[in-house]
């Protein structure tokens, strides 16, 4: 028993500590925009009905990685590698159920509400959801081809490797997929609503590239410390490592919102997204916050209000009133990229490196 | 060649590289040392990943300071965490890293073939990284290295969780390449690899150059000059191991 139980406190620290790369939905764009929309429906008197969509999206798709096995966070070799007993194996399987987020949630709402049925269907959409991606996962594992990570594209030129890779690190975080979602939402009201108004178009594109902005602020959150030792060994300046970065951003923001029209897109949706990279580049280089595979891209605070209000302000204003905010916003998006490029060149100098902190460990 | 003049480096109270100078041109240079002893740290600094507090480094006559691109484009690194990217296959870090260092596609494409053939990674070209085990990682660091064909090359323990086939596969392209006048240095835990490939030894210890062969070309077996240098630690502390298993 003594076994079971200091295996499950292990767990639970590895859980609790896993809880917190959770948590990250509270900096993303998205949810700010959502309790923005929230509060402000509450201050005026009104249930905040409006910013119920986006925390539906948000939670749905966190569902995928929260409802997770719990004795998956402990290595199959160190397991099958303990001297347990089946019934002590037996015991461990249905104790770590127990630690499960997903069930947490399902009791405390059931405590607070006391709605079985309701209760029941979120076990039921979790179950779905874990279901699905064990599938996805062990169909992989079975045909590497069925990963659809693998078919990004290779892009032409010097920098093409580097855009693939930044592609798919955005592609392996949940803001993109709720853009996907927004975006096919976007597409079919457009080609198949009744009364789909085009004032409505520009306002969508800019919605999709808030939701994939927060990235912007963490574009080296998933580049580990081998990644940047790399960066700082291949022969490139500063604006071309950061030229691939963009490139991938804007590839993916453009195929996410060009279904909604070419003046939509390449009107408010890129002005949005050159404002969203430009005030997005002091935290990704010097904040520099943490980043995880499979949850939503968390920034700072202060950049993602940023992003939010100046992006939407330039981009309603470039729909609103004139292109000339479009080439306003290009113009603040290539003074990031010399900034960006004068820093990164300054760090990555040899004679910058002063402290060592990329490298900490003498060895 | 390899030119370091008076490179020291400290990290808090600990002198990790303490005023080396050196000069390697061409052949295989060896580099010793228990962990810790500062191996990691001077390949570091030799490879512009990390600043000495004191010092000059020139790399195939580029300063490093002065020049960094122009030593990293004539540089192969195989540095301590390898420097790859996770979310990439292992023929995806070769079409990364062709063209940034001028290759053609084309080029980049039968270099890398050849090479994944030579190292035994043809049937896993296709495997991302982060399912690779270290062996495999380390093959495709060193792949990295080389497949630019560069003037001077520094692997960190490039040996070390490498299969025997594959270490004596590496052992002689390195000498095929050190022949052909390119620098090699590298750093190992291996003595009896160090005793056949090396032309040139060194031994560092608390971040000095303790023992050159440049200077006086070994005549004793390595083994027993290295634990001239370094005693190891008493077992004595750990007698329950000695004693029957409980």
């Amino acid at each position: 028993m003594a076994a079971i139980i200091a295996l499950l406190k292990a767990l639970a620290r590895a859980l609790r500590r896993e809880l917190r790369t959770f948590l990250s939905f509270k900096l993303n764009n998205l949810f700010l925009l959502a309790a923005l929309i929230a509060y402000s429906a509450i201050v005026s008197g009104l249930k905040p009905w409006a910013a119920t969509p986006f925390f539906l999206l948000l939670g749905s798709l966190m569902l995928f990685p929260m409802s997770s096995d719990p004795l998956a966070r402990i290595p199959a070799s160190r397991l099958a590698l303990w001297p347990l007993s089946t019934r002590q194996r037996v015991a461990l399987r249905l104790a770590s159920v127990g630690l499960s987020p997903i069930l947490w949630i399902t009791l405390a709402f059931l405590a607070l509400t006391r709605r079985f049925a309701i209760a029941l269907l979120f076990l039921i959409v979790a179950l779905t959801a874990q279901g699905l991606a064990a599938i996805g996962t062990r169909a992989a594992a079975f045909k590497p081809n069925l990963d659809p990570l693998r078919h990004v594209p290779r892009f032409p030129g010097r920098l093409g490797g580097l855009i693939r890779l930044n592609l798919r690190q955005l592609l392996s975080v949940l803001d993109f997929y709720a853009a996907l979602l927004l975006a096919i939402s976007a597409a079919a009201w457009r080609w198949f609503g009744a009364k789909a108004d085009p004032e409505g178009f520009a306002p969508l594109a800019m919605l999709i590239a808030l939701t994939l902005s927060t990235g912007t602020q963490a574009s080296f959150g998933l580049d580990s410390d081998a990644g940047l030792t790399r960066y700082a060994l291949l022969p490139l300046r500063g604006w071309q490592v950061l030229i691939a970065k963009d490139a991938a951003f804007f590839s993916l923001l453009l195929v996410l919102i060009l279904p909604l029209g070419a003046r939509a897109a390449l009107g408010s949706g890129l002005t949005f997204g050159m404002m969203a990279i430009a005030l997005g580049r002091y935290p990704s280089l010097i904040l520099q916050p943490a980043q995880h595979r499979w949850r939503f891209a968390a920034g700072d605070f202060r950049f993602g209000a940023a992003q939010i209000i100046l992006g939407s302000s330039m981009g309603f204003a470039q729909f609103r009133i004139s292109n000339w905010f479009l080439i306003a916003a290009c113009a603040v998006y290539l003074i990031s990229l010399l900034a960006g490029a004068w820093y990164w060149d300054r760090v990555n100098r040899p004679e910058n490196l002063l402290d060592g902190s990329r490298h900490p460990e003498p060895t | 060649m390899i030119e370091c003049g008076n490179v020291s480096k400290r990290f808090g109270r600990l002198t990790a590289v303490d005023n080396v100078t050196l000069r390697i041109s061409g052949g295989v240079c060896a580099l010793l040392g228990p962990n810790g002893a500062g191996k990691s740290t001077l390949l570091k600094i030799l490879t512009t990943l990390l600043s000495p507090d004191s010092g000059t480094v020139r790399i195939g006559g580029a300063d490093i300071f002065k020049d960094p691109l122009q030593a990293r484009r004539i540089m192969g690194v195989m540095p301590e965490d390898l420097g790859l990217f996770d979310s990439l296959t292992i023929a995806e870090h070769m079409e990364l890293s062709g063209p940034i260092y001028g290759l053609s596609p084309r080029e980049t494409r039968e270099r890398a073939a050849q090479m994944l053939r030579v190292l035994g990674l043809s049937a896993a070209q296709e495997t991302f990284l982060d399912q690779c085990s270290h062996g495999m990682r380390k093959k495709t660091a060193l792949a990295l290295a080389l497949l630019h064909n560069p003037h001077v090359i520094f692997l960190d323990e490039p040996f070390e969780g490498i299969d025997p086939m594959a270490s004596r596969t590496i052992r002689e392209l390195l000498g095929a390449i050190a022949r052909r006048g390119v620098t090699v240095f590298f750093t190992s835990h291996s003595l009896p690899i160090v005793e056949q490939l090396a032309t040139r030894t060194l031994l560092i210890r608390r971040g000095k150059i303790v023992w050159d062969t440049a200077g006086a070309p070994a005549t004793r077996p390595l083994e027993e000059i290295y634990f001239e240098f370094f005693e190891p630690s008493p077992t004595e502390e750990l007698d329950w191991l000695q004693s029957s298993p409980s």
